[in-house]
C-alpha cells in the first residue's frame, strides 16, 4: 500500500460538536426564535388532482394574529426548480410558490403568517376554497393508462420547454457497444423485473427555516439544507430577486438523508412572506407533511442479461420506470443514475439503457440515500444470485468474474460522468466477509432449531458501491461538483476554517478539522471550523454523493498544505535555516537535525505580526477530476419464521472499502445507520397512499414501520486495505454506498432460507407468507 | 388543539357528576397517550377534560379474596413488573408488556387500553380469557359488567353516560392453571398487533377442564374462541392437537383487511398464533 503513516487519520476523534449535542447546547435550526417573529403555516390541498377556483380569506384575515395571507394569486409568476445539484440547463421548472392546479394531498393552496402557530392553524381553518376536483393519476400503472389525466400544463427543462406525453417527461436509450451482439454470444440470458417501494429519509429533525428580513434590506435565512450555497439560487430565483440580497447560514442537521437536498416550498414561501411582511417568519414541517414532501423513488427495473457458460457477462440491458410523484424536483436524474448505476455495477462489453420518468399525483419525491443506487441495486444483485443459481456458479464467484475493478471505466452519474477506477477493496471485502460469515458452510434451507423446525435460516450478499462525488475526468453538463474553502491561521495558533459543505450528521465537519491538523501538523483540538453563511464562504457543491469528505475535502487539504508552507517559510527566517529543514508536529515547529530548536506554530504566527509579514492564510476551489467508487460487501445471516413470513436478521456485516480512514468513529457510525436504513428498505418501510383518492395511508411513526435497535443485529465492520490516489489522504467516500445493497442482500438471504424470491420492495411478512404459501402449492 | 375546561376531582363521585353533568363533550383523561395524541391531531375536540389521576387510590393492584383488583389507573408499566401479576395472571403482564413503547406504558392505564375499545387493545384478550370484570362506577351507584360484554364495537362499550371504569376484578385463576400471550407485529416491540391471542388451561386430573383462547385485532372487538374452547375442554393433555385447534380458531373470527394485514393474513395468523400459545403452554405441563 502507499498509504503514509498519519499521526491522526485512521484515529478515533470526538466530533468538534459532540458535547454541544450530547448536552443540548447546540441549536438547530428549529432552536432559533427571534423578536417578533411570525408563524407560517400552509393550507394544504385535500384532493390529488384539483384546480383551486377561488379562495376566499376575509373570514381567515379576521383572526387575531393573523398578519398576512397569500395565494397562487400573490405569488412571483417564476417557474421554479427545486433540487440543488445539476446545472440548470437539466433541471425541471415545473412549480409555482403556491398553485391553482394542484397535484398531491398536501399540495399549497395557500400560506398564513400569523403571531403564533396557533393562530395560523385557526386562519387555515378559515380559509374557503372552492376546489374543482378532477380524476387523479396516483399510481405509475394509472399515470401512463391512455385515458390518464395530464398532471401538467407546462414544464420547463432549463429554458426549453418540455413536450409530456401522457405524463411521461423525459425518456432515455443509451447503448454502448452492441448489445445484440452481446445477447446473440450468450450461452444463457435471463430476464426479470424488480419493484422498489417509496420509503421516506424520516431524518429525526423536521424541516425547518426562519428568515429574517436584515436593516440592510436584505434577508438572512436560516435553513435544514444540504447546501446553502444552492437553496440561495433556488431561493433568489423562485423570488425573481438577485442572489446577494440572501445571507443562508450553515445549520447543524439532524438527518438529512436527502430531504433537504432541494427546497421544499417552505423555505421559499417563509422568504416571500418575510420580504412581504418585513418581520421574521419561521416555518417548521410537521412529521405528516415530512411524508408528503420526500420519498426515494419507486422504480420499476426490468433487467436483461446475457452469460457464457463460465459466467462472464455479455450483454446487459435494463429498463426503468421511475415515479417522481407530481412535480419533478430531481428533474430525471433518478431515472438516470438507476440507468447508470445498473451499468456500472460488473465488467460488461455491451450495454444498453432505457428509461422513463413519468409524473404521478402523489407528493414530489428527490433524494433518498443513494440516489437511484438503492434501485439498481435491488434489481442487478437479486438478478445476479438468479443467474448464479441458473449457471450453477456460486454467488460470490459470479460477482468476481464480472468485478469492476482498477483500470475499469465507471459510470459515477449516470453515463455522462465517467471516470477511472484506481482503487477497488471488493475482492478483498468478498473474501473477509466471506469467511467471517462462514459462507462455505451455508446451507439451503437449514433449520437451526429442532423444537421449531418452521424458522429456516439463511445466508445471503450482495456487492455494491456509491460514488465518491460526481467529479469526471472531463468536466460535465450534468452535475455541478466544485468546492471552496478559506483557511486563516491565529496568533494563538489555531486554524480557522471558513467553508460552506453541510454536515448532516456524518461528521464531515469534524474530518476536515483531521484534515487540516494532519496536513499542517497541529493538534485536532487545534482546529475552528466556523459555522459559516453564503456571505463569507465561496459556492461549494452540496453534501450529496458522499461527497462531504471526498469532494469539499479536497480544497480543504489544498488550502492546509499551502498554510504549512507559509508556516514552514516563515519559520526558516527564524531559525535561519531552509524550510526543507523544518517540520511540523502537533503545534510546534521542529528543526530535523537539532530537535531541541523548536518554536509553537503560535509563536511564528506572533513573530510574522510583529514584523508585519502579514497574514498566514489561504484559499482553494477545486473541481474533482474523478468520483471514484466506494465499495461495500454486505453479509446477512436472517431467520425466517416460514409460517408468519417475519424474517429476522441475526447477523450482519458490513463490508467498506473507504480508502484512508480519517476518523473511525464516523466511518462506524456510517456503516451502522446504512446497514439500518438499507434493512428498512429490505423489510419494511414504505409510503402508501390510496390508489383511488391520493390519500396517505401512514403518514406518521406508529404506522410507518422503521426497525428498532430491538430489531437491529449486532453490525460486524470490515475494512478494505485501500488507498484512493485522487481523495483527501487517500480517503474516498462511505455514506450512501453502506446502504445500497443491503435490500437485495436481505431478498437473496431470505431466498437461501427458504426458497422463495422476493422481486417487490420491502419483504414485508405478508408478502414473505404469501411466496412461502405459494410455493407450497 | 382547541381550548378545553379542565377538571381534577379528587373522588369518583365527584368525577361522575362531572362526567354528567357535561355529557358527552367531556373525555376523561387517564394516561393521556390516545386522547392528547387525538386532540392534537383535531380528531377529539372535548370542551372539557377530567383528569382522574388526582383521584387517590385508583392505580393500586390488590388480593382481594380470590379475585385480583386492578384500579384502573394502574401503569401498564406497573402492570408488567407486578409480582402479583405475574404470578397469577401471567397473560395479562405479557399483554400490558407489549403495547407500544416503554414511554407509552409508564403513561398508560389499564383502563385506558380497555375503555379505548380497539380491537387490537393487547391487554383485553388476557381479560378475556381470566373471566375478568369491571367495577363501574356512575351517577345512579356502581354495578359489575362481565368483559365478555363491554366490547360493543371499534371505540364503543357498554358504558352510558356519566360513567367511569374503577377497577377491574380478575379471579384468581385454579392451582392447575396455565396461560400466556402472545402477538404477531412486523417488528419486534412498538407495533399494534396484526393479531394477538391469550390463551388459558386449566386442568382437572389430567384433562383439561377449562379452555379459554382470546384472539384481538381480528373483528371488530377482541373476542372469545369459544367453539374452539368447547372442542378443547375434556381432552386428555396429551392429545390436545393445537394444530387442528389454531385451524378451528381462524374459523371462528371475522376480520377486515387494512394497512397492517389483509383478511386471508389474519385468518392464517391466528391459526398460527393459536397453535403456538397451546403448544407452549401446553409443553410447560
Amino acid at each position: 500500500m502507499s498509504q503514509k503513516p498519519y499521526s491522526l487519520a485512521g484515529k478515533r476523534h470526538e466530533k468538534l460538536e459532540a458535547r454541544q449535542k450530547a448536552t443540548g447546547r447546540l441549536k438547530y435550526t428549529g432552536d432559533i426564535r427571534l423578536p417578533d417573529m411570525l408563524h407560517c403555516r400552509i393550507l394544504r390541498s385535500p384532493h390529488a388532482n384539483a384546480i383551486v377556483k377561488s379562495v376566499d380569506t376575509t373570514e381567515a384575515m379576521k383572526v387575531p394574529g393573523v398578519v398576512d395571507i397569500i395565494t397562487y394569486d400573490d405569488v412571483p409568476k417564476i417557474l421554479s426548480m427545486h433540487q440543488f445539484l445539476h446545472v440548470p440547463e437539466v433541471m425541471y421548472y415545473d412549480s409555482y410558490l403556491l398553485e391553482r392546479h394542484v397535484r398531491h394531498v398536501g399540495d399549497r393552496v395557500a400560506a398564513v403568517a400569523a403571531e403564533s402557530i396557533e393562530a395560523a392553524e385557526e386562519a387555515l381553518r378559515k380559509v374557503v376554497v372552492d376546489y374543482e376536483v378532477l380524476p387523479a393519476a396516483v399510481t405509475m400503472e394509472q399515470a401512463l393508462a391512455g385515458e390518464a389525466p395530464r398532471i401538467h400544463e407546462e414544464a420547463r427543462r432549463g429554458t426549453d420547454l418540455v413536450e409530456i406525453e401522457g405524463n411521461v417527461f423525459e425518456k432515455v436509450d443509451v447503448s454502448i457497444g452492441d448489445v445484440e451482439r452481446g445477447f446473440a454470444e450468450a450461452d444463457y440470458v435471463i430476464e426479470r423485473s424488480y419493484n422498489t417501494s417509496k420509503p421516506n429519509p424520516a431524518p429525526m429533525e423536521r424541516a425547518c427555516v426562519v428568515c429574517a428580513p436584515r436593516s440592510d434590506g436584505r434577508l438572512d435565512v436560516w435553513a435544514t439544507a444540504q447546501g446553502i450555497h444552492a437553496m440561495r439560487m433556488n431561493i433568489a430565483h423562485s423570488l425573481g430577486v438577485p442572489v446577494s440580497h440572501l445571507n443562508c447560514h450553515r445549520m447543524f442537521l439532524g438527518g438529512s438523508f436527502g430531504a433537504h437536498i432541494h427546497t421544499g416550498f417552505i423555505e421559499n414561501i417563509c422568504a416571500f412572506l418575510a420580504f412581504r411582511t418585513g418581520r421574521p417568519v419561521r416555518g417548521e414541517k410537521t412529521r405528516e407533511e415530512m411524508f408528503l414532501a420526500y420519498g426515494r423513488h419507486p422504480m420499476k427495473v426490468t433487467v436483461k442479461a446475457g452469460f457464457k457458460k463460465d459466467g462472464t457477462m455479455t450483454a446487459l440491458h435494463s429498463d426503468t420506470t421511475d415515479d417522481t410523484g407530481s412535480y419533478a424536483f430531481s428533474g430525471s436524474s433518478k431515472m438516470m443514475l438507476t440507468s447508470g448505476f445498473t451499468l456500472s455495477m460488473y465488467k460488461c462489453p455491451n450495454l444498453r439503457m432505457t428509461g422513463r420518468s413519468i409524473y404521478t399525483n402523489t407528493p414530489p419525491l428527490s433524494a433518498m440515500r443513494g440516489a437511484g443506487n438503492p434501485q439498481a441495486s435491488w434489481a442487478v444483485e437479486s438478478l445476479m444470485d438468479e443467474a448464479a443459481e441458473a449457471l450453477g456458479i456460486d454467488p460470490i464467484a459470479l460477482r468476481l468474474r464480472n468485478n469492476l475493478g482498477v483500470g475499469d471505466t465507471f459510470y459515477g452519474q449516470g453515463p455522462k460522468v465517467i471516470s477511472t477506477i484506481r482503487s477497488c477493496g471488493t475482492p478483498e471485502l468478498l473474501e473477509k466477509g466471506s469467511r467471517l460469515i462462514g459462507w462455505e458452510k451455508r446451507g439451503n434451507g437449514y433449520a437451526p432449531y429442532p423444537d421449531r423446525p418452521w424458522i429456516r435460516r439463511g445466508i445471503g450478499m450482495a456487492r455494491g458501491f456509491h460514488t465518491s462525488g460526481c467529479g469526471s475526468e472531463k468536466p460535465n453538463r450534468f452535475i455541478m461538483d466544485f468546492s471552496g474553502a478559506f483557511i486563516k491561521m491565529n496568533e494563538d495558533g489555531t486554524a480557522q476554517l471558513m467553508n460552506a459543505a453541510a454536515d448532516c450528521g456524518g461528521g464531515n465537519i469534524s474530518t476536515y478539522a483531521t484534515l487540516i491538523a494532519e496536513t499542517i501538523g497541529l493538534r485536532y483540538s487545534d482546529v475552528i471550523v466556523n459555522g459559516g453563511d453564503t456571505d463569507t464562504t465561496p459556492f461549494d457543491g452540496v453534501t450529496h454523493a458522499s461527497r462531504g469528505l471526498y469532494g469539499a475535502g479536497q480544497p480543504v487539504v489544498a488550502c492546509a498544505e499551502d498554510i504549512r508552507q507559509q508556516l514552514l517559510e516563515w519559520a526558516s527566517r527564524a531559525f535561519r535555516c531552509g524550510p526543507e529543514d523544518l517540520e511540523i508536529h502537533q503545534g510546534r515547529v521542529y528543526r530535523h537535525f537539532k530537535p531541541e530548536d523548536s518554536m509553537t506554530v503560535s509563536e511564528v504566527v506572533l513573530l510574522g505580526q510583529a514584523r508585519g509579514w502579514g497574514n498566514i492564510m489561504a484559499h482553494s476551489t477545486v473541481r474533482p477530476t474523478a468520483c471514484p467508487p466506494h465499495f461495500v460487501v454486505i453479509f446477512l445471516e436472517v431467520e425466517v419464521d416460514t409460517r408468519t413470513g417475519r424474517v429476522d436478521v441475526t447477523r450482519a456485516i458490513s463490508g467498506v472499502d473507504t480508502g484512508t480512514i480519517i476518523n473511525r468513529n464516523n466511518v462506524e457510525g456510517q456503516a451502522a445507520g446504512g446497514l439500518h436504513m438499507g434493512l428498512g428498505f429490505g423489510l419494511m418501510e414504505d409510503t402508501l397512499f390510496d390508489a383511488a383518492t391520493g390519500r396517505p395511508l401512514n403518514a406518521n411513526f406508529a404506522d410507518y414501520k422503521m426497525l428498532t435497535t430491538l430489531d437491529m443485529p449486532p453490525v460486524e465492520i470490515v475494512f478494505a486495505d485501500t488507498f484512493e490516489p485522487t481523495g483527501p489522504l487517500g480517503s474516498k467516500a462511505i455514506g450512501e454506498g453502506v446502504t445500497n445493497p443491503v435490500a437485495p442482500a436481505v431478498a437473496n438471504a431470505i431466498y437461501n432460507a427458504c426458497g422463495v424470491r422476493i422481486r417487490d420492495l420491502p419483504c414485508t411478512p405478508e408478502r414473505v407468507f404469501r411466496e412461502i404459501k405459494k410455493a407450497r402449492i | 388543539m382547541k381550548p378545553f375546561d379542565y377538571y381534577e376531582p379528587t373522588s369518583i363521585g365527584e368525577a361522575c357528576s362531572l362526567l354528567g353533568e357535561l355529557g358527552p363533550a367531556a373525555s376523561l383523561l387517564a394516561g393521556g397517550t390516545d386522547l392528547v395524541v387525538r386532540m392534537k391531531r383535531g380528531v377529539s375536540e372535548p370542551v372539557g377534560v377530567i383528569n382522574l389521576k388526582t383521584i387517590p387510590g385508583s392505580n393500586e393492584i390488590a388480593l382481594e379474596g380470590g379475585n385480583v383488583r386492578i384500579g384502573a389507573l394502574t401503569r401498564l408499566a406497573d402492570l408488567a413488573v407486578s409480582p402479583l401479576i405475574r404470578a397469577k395472571l401471567p397473560a395479562l403482564a405479557l399483554g400490558a408488556d407489549s403495547v407500544g413503547t416503554p414511554q407509552i406504558r409508564n403513561l398508560a392505564t389499564l383502563g385506558g387500553n380497555l375503555c379505548n375499545a380497539s380491537p387490537c387493545a393487547d391487554t383485553a384478550p388476557a381479560l378475556l380469557v381470566s373471566e375478568a370484570s369491571l367495577q363501574i362506577s356512575g351517577r345512579q351507584g356502581t354495578r359489575q359488567e362481565s368483559i365478555a360484554s363491554f366490547f360493543l364495537a371499534p371505540g364503543k362499550t357498554t358504558l352510558s353516560a356519566g360513567e367511569i371504569v374503577t377497577a377491574i376484578i380478575v379471579p384468581v385463576p385454579s392451582l392447575l392453571t396455565v396461560q400466556t400471550f402472545i402477538k404477531l407485529g412486523p417488528r419486534k416491540s412498538g407495533d399494534i398487533s396484526v393479531v394477538n391471542t391469550a390463551v388459558s388451561l386449566s386442568f382437572d386430573g389430567g384433562r383439561c377442564a377449562r379452555a379459554r383462547i382470546a384472539l384481538g385485532s381480528v373483528a371488530p372487538t377482541p373476542l372469545r374462541a369459544r367453539e374452539t374452547e368447547a372442542w378443547i375442554e375434556g381432552q386428555e393433555a396429551s392429545s390436545i392437537d393445537a394444530a387442528e385447534a389454531g385451524r378451528r380458531a381462524a374459523e371462528e373470527v371475522r376480520p377486515i383487511s387494512d394497512l397492517r394485514g389483509s383478511q386471508e393474513y389474519r385468518k392464517e395468523m391466528v391459526s398460527v398464533l393459536t397453535e403456538r400459545a397451546l403448544s407452549s403452554l401446553l409443553q410447560k405441563l
